[in-house]
């Protein structure tokens, strides 16, 4: 009788706990889910409501019968007062629950991140579902119109896509990683100031990826690809009639010809590519406080990233010394981490930064007339002329413009202060506006070149 | 007759209390109270604690063999031996309870969104009761085995982290202040948790004339922990992350990526943390048993498995809000350990050894 009694027990025990169980495992069981790889958040213009957009991973493109053809990725949009009210909207819409683990981008339209986003950004990053590694983008168009476009030919999966793209910073310094665990800690910080990826259209991008299947959207308002702030939109109508007689192997991204004579200072928002894809990261966005305040061009975001020690390698071009009409490309590594002190004796802080750069030029020079360590020291002078110009250029601009320490220098002046009253008293927040810059390279930053001769030509 | 036990059992074991406290509470307290100082207060603490355990533990070698209980007992009869036993056994209680409410809360949210948190406490509850019928020798084993993989764990989320890292972090060096850094944030010294249960080790054994050997690498193991837990969260992300419901070590070992093909190592941590948690569960209650059995003379305690279980439960269940939970785990917790880990232990070990001392011998 006991052992019955016991064996009751336990049978009522392990179906309780089946029961009490089974709901989660049911809502968390992966063919009760859908996968969002990446979440746009527009404003709605003159109302309260956001357009939260989700873009769907296309399960069907990774089953054995897949086409080897890239699927398009399925977007739908919800309008709703806030992101868990849609997120909550399109569980019902879908009829599975969302699942944000494998969420890779998280992009906001610019019109809205200039009205503050710290809310948004702090619900994203204490969902237990997004990992604090997602990128952050900020879009001077539409979030939906850059997540429609965001797709590439050179990559079949999508999601793999978004894993990989701001590895591009490391070897380009055009763009940067960041992940919205970073993004959220610099939001929340009132004496730094955040960043995030740029995200932009390229010049034609509206006739790119146009996939009335895709475009499952349900907010007409946010749906038309439209550039904020952008007048250039699908300005070259003959190069658009001529890629509509194209097929789609034109795949690899060209170069536009620019007419600017410095094309690395362009600025992000006119785009310079065109290709296969409709949506370029370049540049970064800067945050004051929890509002976007501007951006930076490619060249800023790679001085932003050697300050910030995160590009390994990148190529410069410069006008050459010897024939302004010339131009030569310069290899440039970082040798060691830089060095930079700050002075906070005075009334504004004095920010002294020290470079330890190797560069070679990578282009072979024809000069006849001038003898190698000339030569060498002709181009290390122009060398350190351009970036010291730029770097100083984009400081100033940090602070005297945006007033945000992206950079994050108060954390090296912090180590002059014992206790953080003494560095709350100090005001950096305020002074960092004021804040005064030296920059300064090592002596020989190219150690190798190659010069044509006259007796080289054949 | 109960198997005696070795010292590397015994370590293991302190160190799993030490190291389910730090995991779950008192690494991201310690961030939170005292900043940026937090690293150099966790040094500070570690120094602290190797001291006083080497003094408590040079205490006891007077009494070789004997627990706190015995001691207390040739100190003050049978009365004191009760009132010691019942004031550790409510405060094992509670932190039984805590660990319980702690787990629980974290596996909810992690894993069981649907399931009422009262199901989750009951399962570990059940889980802790089946595992503690097996006696010490399943409990400790166990622990031996698991310890040593959430140690390596925490060298790996360390190096895992190590590209995120902002050194920076740990400036200004004394955080918000002398005072608030060094004379209230000593009383952090609770991330030492283990060390409550060190005294009711000797009578179990195999070389009880080796307990301050045991005190000293368990406090030593017990600081590179805290120290590299702690530099870990601080140079990640400071105090940012300390309003999450989650623990921050957790939350730092999300922002481990191995390139693209080690992305989830949060799901291994959780493993082993689910898997630690109720060794120390069981730990906790092996010792609420043990001194019960030895306060009211019972032969076996197994009948007491499920009644102080039940107790744990309902406690657990209890800690319905944030705030009550907040003060049970940055207050009274604080408190209880020191009254039960220094001042009560200081008390009757001085005590007994005066009274062995100035004995009358005829």
């Amino acid at each position: 009788m006991k052992s019955v009694l016991k064996w009751f027990i336990i049978i009522m025990t392990i179906i309780i706990f089946l029961y009490a169980f089974s709901s989660s495992y049911y809502s968390q069981n992966i063919d009760h889910l859908d996968y969002v790889i990446a979440l746009g958040i527009d404003k709605i213009p003159n109302s309260d409501n956001l357009s939260v957009t989700f873009e769907f991973a296309n399960l069907g493109s990774f089953s054995e019968n897949a086409s080897s053809e890239q699927t398009e990725p399925i977007i739908n949009t919800i309008i709703a007062p806030t992101i868990p009210n849609a997120l909550t909207i399109m569980n019902a819409y879908i009829g599975k629950q969302l699942n944000l683990s494998h969420c890779k981008v998280i992009a906001f339209s610019e019109d809205f991140a200039k009205t503050g986003i710290l809310d948004e950004v702090s619900f994203l990053t204490h969902n237990i579902q997004i990992r604090p590694t997602t990128n952050v983008v900020i879009t001077d168009c539409n979030a939906v119109d850059y997540l429609k476009h965001s797709t590439s030919s050179l990559e079949q999966v999508l999601t793999k896509y978004y894993d990989i793209f701001p590895t591009s910073s490391e070897y380009t310094g055009y763009t940067s990683n960041i992940p919205l665990g970073r993004f959220y800690e610099n939001l929340l910080d009132k004496n730094s100031g955040a960043v995030s990826i740029l995200g932009s259209l390229v010049e034609n991008a509206d006739s790119k990826n146009e996939n009335p299947s895709s475009s499952n959207s349900q907010n007409p308002d946010v749906s038309t690809p439209s550039k904020s702030n952008h007048t250039s939109k699908s300005s070259d109508s003959n190069n658009t009639s001529k890629k509509e007689n194209e097929s789609t192997e034109n795949t690899i991204t060209n170069t536009v010809q620019n007419t600017r004579p410095d094309y690395q200072s362009f600025d992000p928002k006119s785009a310079i590519s065109e290709g296969d894809r409709g949506a370029e990261n370049m540049g970064l966005a800067v945050f004051k406080d929890d509002k976007y305040v501007g951006s930076l061009s490619t060249i800023e975001t790679l001085c932003y990233s050697l300050l910030k020690d995160e590009v390994d390698n990148f190529v410069l071009t410069i006008t050459s010394p010897f024939d302004e009409a010339e131009k030569v490309d310069i290899k440039v590594g970082d040798l060691s981490q830089l060095k930079t002190d700050i002075d906070i004796s005075k009334d504004a802080p004095v920010i002294n930064i020290k470079f330890n750069l190797t560069a070679e030029v990578i282009n072979v020079l024809d000069n006849q007339n001038t003898p190698y360590d000339k030569t060498l020291e002709k181009l290390n002078f122009a060398l350190k002329e351009y970036l010291t110009e730029e770097f100083k250029s984009y400081l100033y601009k940090t602070s005297r413009e945006y007033n945000s320490d992206i950079n994050e220098f108060y954390k090296i002046a912090k180590r002059k202060f014992i206790t953080n009253s003494d560095f709350s008293n100090y005001d950096w927040a305020n002074k960092y506006e004021a804040a005064e810059f030296n920059v300064e390279f090592n002596e020989d930053i190219i150690t190798t070149l190659i010069i044509r001769h006259e007796g080289d030509r054949v | 007759m109960e198997r005696k036990l070795g010292n590397f059992e015994v370590i293991n074991s302190l160190i799993m209390m030490s190291i389910a406290d730090i995991v779950l509470t008192s690494a991201g307290i310690l961030i939170k109270e005292v900043n940026s100082a937090s690293l150099l207060t966790s040094c500070l603490i570690s120094i602290l604690g190797i001291f006083i355990t080497f003094i408590m533990c040079k205490l006891s070698k007077n009494f070789i063999g004997k627990d706190i209980l015995n001691i207390s007992e040739y100190l003050g009869g049978k009365i004191l031996k009760t009132i010691v036993g019942f004031g550790f056994v409510i405060y094992f209680i509670l932190i039984l309870a805590l660990f319980l409410r702690q787990t629980s809360d974290a596996m909810q949210l992690i894993y069981y969104p649907l399931t009422h948190i009262i199901f989750i406490i009951a399962l570990l509850s059940i889980a802790t009761g089946i595992i503690a019928n097996f006696g010490n020798n399943s409990i400790f084993k166990a622990t031996s085995l698991i310890v040593p993989f959430l140690y390596t764990a925490i060298f790996l989320i360390f190096i895992g982290n190590t590209k995120n890292f902002n050194i920076d972090n740990m400036f200004p060096i004394f955080g918000n202040g002398f005072n608030h850094s060094f004379i209230k944030g000593l009383t952090n010294i609770f991330t030492f948790s283990g060390l409550s249960y060190l005294f009711f080790f000797p009578s179990k054994l195999k070389k009880p004339e080796e307990i301050t050997k045991i005190g000293l690498i368990f406090s030593i193991l017990n600081c590179v922990y805290l120290i590299f837990c702690v530099a870990d969260i601080l140079f990640l992300f400071s105090d940012t992350m300390n309003h999450s419901q989650l623990p921050p070590l957790y939350i730092s070992v999300r922002y481990i990526e191995f390139g693209t093909f080690f992305q989830r190592m949060d799901a291994a941590f959780i493993f082993l943390c689910v898997l630690g948690l109720i060794s120390a569960l069981n730990i906790n209650l092996y010792f609420i048993l043990e001194i019960l059995k030895n306060i009211t003379n019972l032969s076996d305690s197994k009948p007491l498995i499920f009644p102080c279980l039940l107790t744990a439960f309902g406690i657990a269940l209890g800690l319905k809000q944030d705030s009550t939970l907040d003060f049970l785990e940055n207050s009274l917790s604080k408190i209880l350990f020191i009254v039960f880990t220094f001042v009560v232990p200081l008390i009757i070990f001085i005590g007994a050894f005066l009274k062995k001392k100035f004995k009358y011998n005829p």
